[in-house]
């Protein structure tokens, strides 16, 4: 049973992968439901906050094929159940561009060079969206920093970027979080990750040193996953036991075309 | 342009460095090969060995001393970058507790850190603090925010246990502070700095998360 969950949540995992983002929030009653639009950031890196269309939520709805699952046993998405508010959310990302110290292999980031920030729009999925000439800004000021502060003789080199994700979860029933990172990471991760949630709203906090993925462009966009997993959780009413995905990552040459 | 050994079976990976004479950003690519084998290697060690935690107590006469040299409630980062080194100097952190301890730079320390970590407080206001700057250098602060972040489910706690280290100094120097301030005006009114700071006031707590809050993303 938990293989048939596997392969939905790779499937729902690809749909997501295949949007830059969608839009869904907390799982709330029909009647408290609220539109959720665009990013209302002024700044174009800022992550693009995409509408799903009807399509796209039909997509979404026809991979629950778990309806006949044992409830004891199984995850089912929770799009399509909403109970009581519920739901899990990205509610930060920072991206720090990281650093290897060639000669002694010491990989590290400068907590003051960055991107990202606190999140708004309460979505499921988000990237942090960067153009070519903002990436290339954040590696400058790295890069610089290494020579004023690294090792005289020592050399220096960006090889990823150590992403920090927070999720916030709700639920009146919260039971766990299961995560997986991206890949390459230097951080030694590879397998599913749980963290049990004890409370209701409780944040989780993941950060994760990523190497350059393998579609990595000097021009072309290309995407890189730092967090992906589910949220589980017992319904308020029903009892089902129920699971919001969530994913987040970083994007760079946003301004390619 | 490779940054690293050359090897035959060596897999090469992109990277930016900087070009000397120029001293622009250009792509290069280094050793990954190389760098995962060092990586697995820390990880290997990191399973073998318990992870090395100082132990050390500092005396009265070194808190007295750090009382005088810094104010735990405004600290800049070079300041509190020197007070930490200081610490792992001692004894009291290990080089494994200071990697990860707010200071100016953060060192990966594969194998030893668990990537996920959980708000063990009830009050989410402050889970978005990251840095020292967030809270306007107020370390006493920062390290009592930072022991809320614990690893989930686990006994061993290396960076909740450095922040608590910490924070039990900087308010053994904030006392010391407090009651040298206490003597130089005579004062009797009885109040304990170190419960006011724990206090802390929450106006200033909330601006400092609104500041963050309405943060979007840098300017780059």
């Amino acid at each position: 049973m938990k293989r048939v969950f596997s392969l939905l949540t790779l499937v729902v995992m690809c749909f997501m992968l295949a949007i830059p983002a969608f839009a869904v929030g907390w799982q709330v009653p029909e009647a408290l439901a609220t539109a959720v639009g665009t990013s209302d950031g002024t700044n174009e890196a800022w992550a693009e906050r995409v509408i799903l269309s009807d399509e796209q939520r039909e997509i979404l709805q026809s991979s629950k094929i778990v309806k006949d699952i044992d409830s004891d046993d199984a995850d089912e998405l929770a799009t399509s159940y909403p109970t009581g508010i519920a739901g899990v959310a990205i509610e930060e990302i920072y991206g720090y561009p990281l650093m290897v110290e060639v000669e002694t292999g010491a990989l590290f980031y400068v907590p003051g060079i960055q991107t990202g920030g606190v999140l708004s729009n309460q979505s499921q999925s988000e990237s942090l969206r960067l153009t070519t000439q903002q990436t290339l800004n954040l590696y400058q000021r790295l890069l610089n920093y290494a020579v004023a502060n690294g090792t005289a003789g020592y050399h220096y080199a960006i090889v990823g970027w150590y992403v920090d994700t927070k999720i916030a979860t709700r639920a009146d029933y919260p039971m766990y979080v299961k995560y997986t990172v991206g890949t390459p990471n230097f951080s030694g991760i590879t397998e599913e990750r749980t963290v049990n949630i004890t409370s209701n709203g409780q944040w989780v906090r993941v950060g994760i040193a990523l190497g350059f993925p393998d579609n990595f462009s000097e021009t072309e966009y290309y995407h890189m996953n730092a967090v992906s997993g589910s949220f589980t959780y017992k319904a308020a009413f029903s009892n089902k036991i129920l699971s919001i995905p969530f994913f987040s990552g970083m994007s760079f040459n946003c301004d390619a075309a | 342009m490779n940054v690293a050994g050359i090897s035959n079976t060596a897999v090469y990976k992109p990277c930016y460095m900087l070009n000397q004479t120029t001293g622009e950003v250009e792509v290069g690519s280094y050793n990954y090969t190389s760098l995962m084998e060092n990586i697995q290697k820390q990880i290997e060690e990191a399973k073998l060995n318990p992870p090395k935690i100082g132990n050390e107590e500092l005396s009265e006469a070194e808190i007295e001393e750090l009382a005088e040299k810094y104010d735990p409630q405004n600290m800049s980062q070079s300041e509190y970058d020197e007070f930490i080194q200081y610490l792992e100097e001692k004894g009291v952190l290990s080089r494994l507790e200071t990697s990860d301890l707010g200071m100016s730079r953060i060192t990966i320390m594969p194998g030893y850190f668990e990537p996920a970590y959980i708000w063990a407080s009830s009050s989410g206001m402050e889970s978005s603090v990251h840095t020292l700057s967030d809270v306007g250098g107020n370390a006493l602060q920062f390290a009592q925010i930072m022991t809320k972040w614990e690893v989930p489910g686990s006994s061993v706690q290396i960076r909740q246990g450095a922040y608590s280290k910490v924070l039990e100094i900087l308010n053994q120097m904030n006392a010391a502070r407090g009651s040298t301030a206490s003597n130089q005006t005579s004062s009797t009114d009885g109040n304990d700095s170190t419960t006011l700071t724990l206090g802390m006031d929450l106006s200033y707590i909330q601006l400092a998360i609104d500041r963050i809050k309405s943060e979007r993303i840098q300017s780059v």
